[in-house]
């Protein structure tokens, strides 16, 4: 699974920090998902969705992999 | 988040400071000085008893120095309070993290296992059985925090 967090935080201006005590997750949660070391469960997805105003799908992809 | 089965932080710091004197303590004891405290020697309740000096007992009253029960209870207490008290930031992914470390060293105490079975004979094998107890937690607690170190410092 792909994502676009990076971007999108970077669209928000938030820091790595932030984005993770929004969520309620450690900081090193957050930059597992952007390196693509972490697959989060729906709820983090769904809650990261809310945090930036978007649908999941708009953040999170499949890739050919998956 | 939301955990099952994990103790409250604080275990975490009631278990180093059951584990680290304890360990400390049975080194020091039965490795370097051959010594146990006196004032522990009781009569005990066994249930099974074969030791050297007296013939195999069920159910009987022994007496024993309980210095070597009562600090390995700790520090396998005291292990596990580490091991599975909560992260400070407990999340989904240190939970993940958690359940793979484990199941490495389940892979780990099993290999152990098998080749204690193979190589050791005879009472090496008794004394090895009474460490392999420890040496789970122990290569779970390494696994555990090696990968929460190396995370933190990818992430810095």
């Amino acid at each position: 699974m792909k994502n676009n967090l990076k971007v999108e935080r970077a669209i928000k201006n938030i820091t790595q920090e932030e984005l993770a005590r929004l969520v309620k997750v450690s900081r090193q949660t957050i930059n597992a998902m952007e390196l693509k070391k972490y697959v989060p469960s729906t709820v983090l997805s769904l809650k990261i969705a809310r945090i930036f105003n978007k649908k999941v799908e708009d953040i999170f992809y499949l890739e050919d992999s998956d | 988040m939301k955990t099952r089965f994990l103790f409250p932080q604080i275990f975490k710091t009631i278990g180093w400071f059951l584990f680290v004197p304890s360990i400390v303590m049975i080194i020091y004891f039965f490795i370097i000085k051959d010594y146990e405290l006196p004032f522990l020697d009781v009569k005990v309740f066994s249930v099974f008893n074969s030791l050297p000096s007296q013939n195999y007992q069920w159910f009987s009253i022994i007496q024993n120095n309980i210095t070597d029960e009562i600090l390995s209870i700790f520090i396998i207490v005291g292990a596990m309070f580490i091991a599975f008290s909560k992260a400070k930031n407990e999340d989904e992914f240190i939970a993940k993290i958690r359940l793979e470390s484990l199941l490495l060293a389940t892979y780990f105490n099993i290999s152990l296992f098998i080749l204690s079975i193979i190589f050791l004979y005879g009472a090496g094998v008794l004394v090895f059985f009474m460490f392999n107890s420890f040496t789970f937690l122990l290569f779970f607690l390494i696994r555990f925090y090696f990968m929460l170190y190396r995370l933190k410092k990818e992430s810095k």
